[in-house]
């Protein structure tokens, strides 16, 4: 498509409108951008994704969505097929027609099941055309890291580090896991590392619960064995935005 | 590309590059040697075959590029990049992808093949070494082979060896212990015995059980084990490795298939005394006996295979490969296949039945 001297009825020249940074700044952009972070959240449920698989289809559809003009597609086809691709790339595949007739009724609550009649294969042939298309924009790179091991990681030395109880009887782990998972519907991912996302959101899962980490003489904050460039400061105004998010 | 206007995020046209000869085919599309336009630099294509996908881009491939996007090792074949052709509209075709990796000479298949390439102990070290290493590589990474056989092993012309094909490779994990993996993978010569039972919550032994398979062959020069069918396959590695009984393989009588298998008992094993004949080195024949035991939990892995004695006594691994750069022609099984027709190789020829492998072999 991309070729030149060539008849290309494809003409989309890549206007960015926002930028993930503008976005993230701008709370008012949020209702309609989290509106199909929470259709892929709750699609991916009904389809018995697990969280993973919902936060790689939301990276997906964020890289997609700041990578080109977004307004020349639609938006629900966009991430359906987040979807799709993200239960293949973590090895959890839904057939494609599952994916489709689940999200369309999480689209179309009023309307009966879908049926597998000429309307539904024109559904799955968009789909499956649209997932190479994203594969091709995206150059197949849709594997990169995201911040759900690291905080596995972290939690695990965090609680090591201060006693089981403390973590247990907050229910920390569940409490990070979530705000994570809620999270996701954002594009922090593309902003940042996943190692300080997960950071910032244990210490907000932290400060929440007034547990205190302790530091046994070090000089060293807890967050910066996980993160070392990472000053308290920054860590509030991530926290500050996380927080944000429930109040949208 | 440059004409345009705009930079596209897309991926290349695979037009960059010039076909030269295909060079393997199989399932999962074909292989192609060809040439970059501009630099003369040589890449093997490999094309993912779409169109008959009912489910859209196949997820063998994006585990291919998945995983090999995360190794990069010199042992490992690299992915350069993705590239893409394509449809034509007036013949319907549909557009294709293509995964560009670096170009190795030869495979290991093709160059056993060829009696004029004359291995000494000391450039085996050498190979085996590089197979162990990338092995090694990829199992601290968390990742399974699932089809290592000598086809799929290429050699550079420098004589570096080069883990290929990850069309069946998947992400493992050691703790999660409730694994549904599909065991109809790695082919039958190479596939270990708790495959052929039926197991499906299998490890990295799967691909050691391989390299014992594989060792073996750069002395006898072809596949130690050929057999016809699984059940062939198992009674072969019985008369070699001797009987699979609960007392040398633990919880084999927990395997799915183990009961239905007729297979026969109270076998020696025989593993050092029947390659005694090829392979006169001591040491290779204890390492090649520790990758074929029954057992994977006792079967040695590939951290421990690097220290065997093997690697570190006389003559120690070779620094190059001497026969390699006097060769001018590329060694692929796929093209010797059809140059001479070899009837011991493929396991559906009608001569197998009657002459089974191992009375061959040995």
């Amino acid at each position: 498509m991309a070729d030149g001297g060539e008849k290309s009825k494809v003409v989309m020249p890549p206007v960015v409108k926002i930028s993930a940074q503008q976005l993230i700044e701008d709370k008012d952009h949020w209702p309609e951008y989290l509106k199909i972070g929470k259709f892929i959240a709750e699609s991916g449920i009904k389809l018995k994704l697990g969280s993973v698989v919902i936060a790689r289809a939301a990276t997906i559809y964020h890289r997609f969505y700041f990578l080109c003009d977004i307004s020349q597609f639609d938006r629900y086809l966009v991430a359906v097929t987040c979807l799709y691709l993200a239960s293949k790339v973590e090895d959890t595949p839904r057939r494609a027609r599952d994916v489709i007739t689940t999200s369309y009724k999480v689209l179309h609550k009023e309307k009966p099941i879908l049926k597998v009649d000429s309307f539904y294969w024109q559904l799955r042939d968009s789909v499956v055309n649209f997932e190479l298309f994203m594969l091709r924009m995206l150059k197949f790179d849709v594997s990169s890291e995201l911040p759900h091991k690291y905080l596995l990681h972290y939690l695990k030395s965090l609680q090591d580090w201060c006693g089981e109880s403390n973590w247990t009887t907050n229910h920390i782990n569940q409490l990070c896991w979530q705000l994570l998972q809620d999270t996701s519907l954002l594009p922090f991912i593309l902003l940042y590392p996943p190692s300080v996302i997960a950071t910032a959101v244990i210490y907000l899962a932290v400060k929440c619960n007034n547990i205190e980490v302790p530091s046994e003489g070090s000089t060293k904050p807890w967050w910066n064995v996980f993160s070392p460039n990472l000053n308290e400061e920054g860590l509030q105004q991530l926290c500050y935005k996380f927080m944000e998010l429930y109040d949208t | 590309m440059s004409k345009e206007p705009y930079n596209y995020p897309f991926i290349h046209d695979v037009g960059k590059y010039e076909k030269i000869t295909k060079i393997g085919h199989g399932t999962f599309g074909e292989v192609f040697k060809a040439r970059n336009r501009i630099s003369k630099e040589f890449v093997a294509l490999k094309r993912v075959l779409l169109g008959n996908e009912k489910e859209g881009f196949p997820i063998t491939s994006l585990r291919e590029i998945k995983i090999l996007r995360a190794l990069k090792h010199d042992n490992i074949v690299r992915l350069q990049e993705i590239c893409r052709s394509k449809g034509t509209p007036q013949s319907r075709k549909r557009g294709s992808i293509y995964l560009v990796f670096e170009f190795c000479a030869h495979d290991l298949a093709g160059l056993l093949q060829n009696p004029q390439v004359k291995f000494n102990l000391s450039e085996i070290k050498r190979m085996m070494k590089h197979l162990l290493s990338g092995l090694f590589y990829i199992h601290s990474n968390k990742v399974l082979h699932r089809d290592l056989k000598a086809a799929n092993v290429l050699v550079t012309r420098d004589g570096v060896l080069k883990l290929a094909d990850f069309g069946l490779a998947r992400v493992y994990s050691r703790k999660e212990k409730t694994h549904c993996f599909t065991n109809r993978v790695v082919t039958l010569w190479y596939r270990a015995p708790e495959l052929l039972l039926g197991c499906r919550d299998y490890g990295p032994a799967i691909d050691m059980w391989a390299i014992g398979c594989i060792m073996a062959e750069f002395w006898t020069r072809s596949a130690i084990m050929q057999g016809n069918s699984e059940t062939n396959q198992l009674t072969l590695i019985t008369q070699l490795c001797g009987s699979i009984t609960p007392e040398v393989y633990p919880d084999v009588d927990k395997l799915d298939l183990f009961k239905k298998f007729d297979l026969p008992a109270s076998q020696k094993r025989r593993v050092k005394e029947r390659l005694s004949h090829y392979v006169r080195d001591r040491h290779a024949l204890d390492l090649i006996d520790r990758c074929l035991t029954i057992d994977p939990a006792k079967r040695i892995d590939s951290d421990s295979a690097l220290n065997h004695d093997f690697f570190w006594s006389d003559p120690l691994p070779a620094s190059k490969i001497s026969c390699l750069s006097r060769l001018n022609v590329s060694m692929f099984e796929f093209l010797i296949d059809r140059k001479t027709t070899n009837p011991q190789h493929r396991p559906e020829q009608s001569q197998m039945s009657q002459q089974p492998g191992y009375d061959r072999v040995f």
